[in-house]
């Protein structure tokens, strides 16, 4: 008995020195990608501030961009979301809605809002998706095209809207996201200021809970009040805008979200377009194009920028996000062994040595410790193994660094995007932000070993997804709500998602 | 780690945790509530200050002078931010209005203190001042002061172009072709805007120059040609129908493609041979040719694209093809017997739906 309970001992402090020494390695890698985004902050606040004294619209050189819209099932939010889409300020658009065999009233809705009319002629040429029933156009809204086809999920309604438009870039958006009015220009700056090497851009996504929105555009910007969608919105703010920073600062951008990026339409078409057999299309989508041209010595860029920003629904009940975040991480493990080549690879530049193992050890093996922990540790100090002192300075310590990581975000956020700044917004923002940091992220821990549960067991489903909708009638303000179901996961594929997944 | 000794470590370090957390949390509290105030002040004020500027023009005499010294530091910065978004959208005589009310509030004369002491994105931003004000600055100035990065060098040529300086043509093209690298979209915007009425100088240069430009450089300048009113037939042309054989498609397509304005010179004839790039290995060289031969549109010429359809494998190629028939030339219905038809039924069906082109 002595043997065993000294074996399980050395056991828990091997894994506990594991722990710690992963745990110094992953905040060593945040501290370098959060301070380059801190002073990243700086000089994209001095690029966005420069606007050149030119006449877009009449310029030849502009690039067209197409936005891309997968939507399956959203009647509720198709035509708030579309007159969003039709009015945002670029020189050449093309809106592009790809009905992706929806149950719903999603066509009929836009067919009678719309006047579309069917274009009487096969498509030309092939296109790699499932079978396209009808192209429509609409005689009073050239900019719109609407493709009708069988159900294959959010990749593949993606290539269908890029085989179809001509533009030489397109914007992948969600269907129930709300753009900026400018954020078109904004997030084409790197296509402008490189338009020979940048192939790819992504700029900001934030939570639109507590905002109000009418006529497809935001009217009132607000901080969540419920606590679910506030600690996204501070998590998004950590992940999707200062760790983005850092990552682009460090040439380390190997994710744009699914809600809203911009790439040159030939680079993607040239890879193949979206996989439609994983469930993170839009990070393993980025980190091909890097494998693609780095690994054919081309130059080319992938940037973000953080003005330009995306609202899109957070999930409020536990069910649905829990879902939600399942499925992010089996993506990003798909998406991993899928490039498992190129992770630490030399030959892919910063990607392959430092932004894929980050997404290794940080992202995917770090949750998984990190709840190994909490279920080792509390046993170990009961048996006398690890001192109650030692484990309240690696608590405080994490927390507190935690809390210093999501504050930077906030900070980010207050100085560049400013979008609601007063004290009363910041502190609740402030707060979610050490909430974050007690229980939530715990939470994740454990997600992640459910998700690589999922994983193991070959799970591909997407989960189902309720839209409230943006209008008066939406309820809380267009929050996506939970279907209820303990099991929801279903056979159709889910074209309508939400934001890729934040790091840490 | 003894109890006592590892209790006092836990306290300091709550303690530093807490004084670092209350720093920060402090300087978040501060920006944020320092912005929100600025942000309301201009939301305030700046319906206020348009209002005063819109019904200082509409009186006989302005007097911009009395303006400017009557507002507070406050108005003055939003005054700034309300003639920026005006003076990018007027033209003429209201145009000139607003650059009197700017040089009141001395902006013209900060912008040229600045480019001659300031800090690259500075200089960006007075650069971008003088052009909206249409100011003059020498040649020699912004040679010394603003030939450091491409922007600048950018911007410093559209001021020329925007301020009608006796040779902006040709300085602000050497100013934009300095260093042979890319541009961004407002330097090409710029170069096209220089050489769009008479591009002789740019391809003139290019005769000389070309082998030192960056293959992306060369495709820019290309496609500037492209889009600019076609020179006389003693301006030389024989570079870029070397780049036809150039070992990138992109600058074989975009050599094709400013050939387009040249349809009409012999020597442009003489030395493209279309049924060469018609087998070309790359498809955007196939489709720059059938965009050019189209655009030249004569009758035997189109008859040659469209016995060149018929051997098109890439379908997306012949839609391209189609599309430029259709724009270009009255022979629309000869794409049905050449192979063309799915392209062309697509091409006309989109257009009837649109009541329009394609």
């Amino acid at each position: 008995m002595t043997g065993i309970t000294a074996l399980v001992g050395r056991s828990i402090v091997a894994f506990g020195l594991f722990a710690i020494g992963l745990y110094i390695v992953i905040n060593s890698i945040y501290m370098c990608i959060h301070g380059a985004g801190l002073f990243g902050l700086r000089a994209a606040e001095q690029r966005n501030q420069w606007n050149p004294p030119y006449e877009p619209f009449t310029s030849p050189f502009f690039p067209g961009i197409a936005v891309v819209v997968p939507a399956y099932n959203e009647a509720d939010t198709i035509v708030e979301s579309l007159r969003s889409f039709l009015t945002l300020e670029y020189p050449d658009i093309e809106v592009v809605v790809v009905n992706d065999g929806s149950d719903d009233e999603t066509l009929t809705r836009l067919r009678e809002v719309y006047d579309l009319e069917r274009v009487d002629a096969d498509i030309p040429f092939d296109v790699p998706c499932e079978p396209i029933h009808d192209v429509y156009r609409s005689p009073n809204h050239e900019d719109l095209l609407v493709v009708d086809k069988d159900n294959g999920g959010k990749s593949d309604a993606l290539n269908a809207g890029i085989w179809l438009t001509d533009q030489e870039l397109f914007c992948a958006v969600d269907a129930d996201t709300i753009i900026e009015r400018s954020a078109l220009f904004d997030v084409a700056r790197p296509f402008l200021r490189d338009p020979q090497t940048a192939v790819a851009a992504g700029g900001t996504i934030r939570i639109i809970n507590g905002c109000t929105v009418e006529g497809g555009r935001i009217t009132a910007m607000n901080p969540p009040t419920q606590l679910l969608p506030g600690l996204q919105s501070v998590e998004y703010l950590r992940a999707f805008l200062l760790g983005r920073i850092g990552l682009d600062r460090l040439r380390s951008l190997v994710l744009i979200s699914g809600a809203f990026g911009l790439f040159r339409t030939e680079a993607v078409r040239n890879i193949g377009g979206y996989r439609r057999d994983t469930v993170a299309e839009d990070f393993d989508v980025v980190v091909r194009l890097h494998r693609h041209f780095a690994g054919r010595g081309r130059e080319f860029r992938v940037r973000f920028v953080p003005n330009p920003i995306a609202w899109t629904e957070g999930p409020d009940t536990i069910g649905a996000l829990g879902r939600q975040r399942r499925r992010w991480y089996r993506g990003q493990i798909e998406t991993l062994v899928a490039n498992w080549r190129m992770i630490g690879n030399p030959r892919y530049g910063m990607i392959g040595v430092f932004a894929l193992p980050y997404f290794l050890i940080a992202e995917t093996l770090g949750p998984l410790v990190e709840a190994g922990g909490y279920v080792t540790i509390p046993p170990a100090i009961v048996l006398g193994i690890i001192h109650p002192e030692f484990f309240a300075l690696f608590v405080l310590l994490t927390i507190g660094f935690g809390v210093l990581l999501s504050w930077a975000g906030i900070f980010g956020a207050v100085w560049v995007l400013r979008r609601y700044t007063g004290v009363k917004p910041t502190l609740l923002m402030m707060g979610y932000g050490i909430l974050e940091n007690i229980g939530y992220r715990q939470w994740k821990a454990f997600v992640a070993w459910r998700a690589l549960y999922e994983y193991a067991i070959g799970v591909t489903a997407w989960g189902d997804l309720e839209r409230s909708g943006f209008g008066p009638d939406s309820g809380s303000g267009g929050v996506q709500r939970d279907d209820g179901a303990a099991s929801t996961e279903t056979d159709r594929v889910g074209t309508a998602v939400e934001a890729e997944k934040p790091e840490r | 780690m003894t109890g006592v000794t590892g209790s006092r470590i836990v306290i300091g370090s709550a303690l530093l945790l807490a004084i670092v957390l209350t720093g920060f949390g402090t300087l978040i509290v501060g920006m944020a509530a320092y912005s929100d105030r600025e942000t309301r002040q201009k939301g305030a004020l700046k319906p206020i200050v348009r209002d005063q500027l819109f019904d200082r023009i509409a009186q006989p005499n302005p007097d911009w002078e009395s303006w400017a010294s009557g507002l507070s530091e406050a108005e003055r910065t939003v005054a700034v931010d309300v003639l920026d978004e005006y003076l990018r959208r007027l033209e003429g005589d209201r145009k000139a209005q607003f650059i009197e009310a700017s040089e009141a509030l001395n902006i013209d004369e900060n912008a040229l203190r600045t480019i001659r002491t300031g800090d690259t994105h500075e200089k960006l931003s007075a650069l971008t001042w003088l052009v909206l004000l249409e100011s003059r600055v020498d040649v020699a100035t912004l040679r010394q002061r603003c030939s450091g990065t491409p922007d600048l060098r950018a911007g410093a040529a559209r001021l020329l172009y925007e301020s009608d300086y006796d040779d902006e043509q040709m300085v602000g093209t050497e100013f934009l072709l300095q260093g042979g690298k890319a541009l961004s979209v407002f330097g090409r915007d710029t170069l096209y805007r220089l050489n769009r009425n008479d591009p002789t100088p740019l391809l003139e240069r290019g005769s000389i120059e070309y082998r030192d430009w960056s293959p992306s450089l060369i495709i820019q300048i290309l496609s500037v040609i492209e889009h600019s009113f076609p020179v006389g037939d003693d301006v030389p042309l024989d570079w870029i129908t070397h780049l036809l054989e150039h070992e990138s498609a992109e600058i074989r397509a975009a050599a094709l493609r400013s050939l387009r304005p040249y349809g009409w010179r012999e020597d442009v004839l003489k030395r493209i041979d279309p049924d060469r790039h018609a087998t070309d290995d790359s498809p955007i060289v196939r489709e720059a040719l059938y965009g050019t031969l189209a655009e030249w549109g004569d009758p035997e010429t189109v008859d040659r694209l469209l016995e060149m359809l018929r051997h098109e494998p890439n379908d997306r190629v012949r839609l391209a093809a189609a599309r430029s028939v259709y724009r270009r030339t009255d022979r629309q219905e000869h794409l049905v017997v050449c192979g063309t038809e799915r392209a062309w039924n697509w091409v006309r069906a989109n257009a009837a739906v649109r009541g329009n082109d394609t």
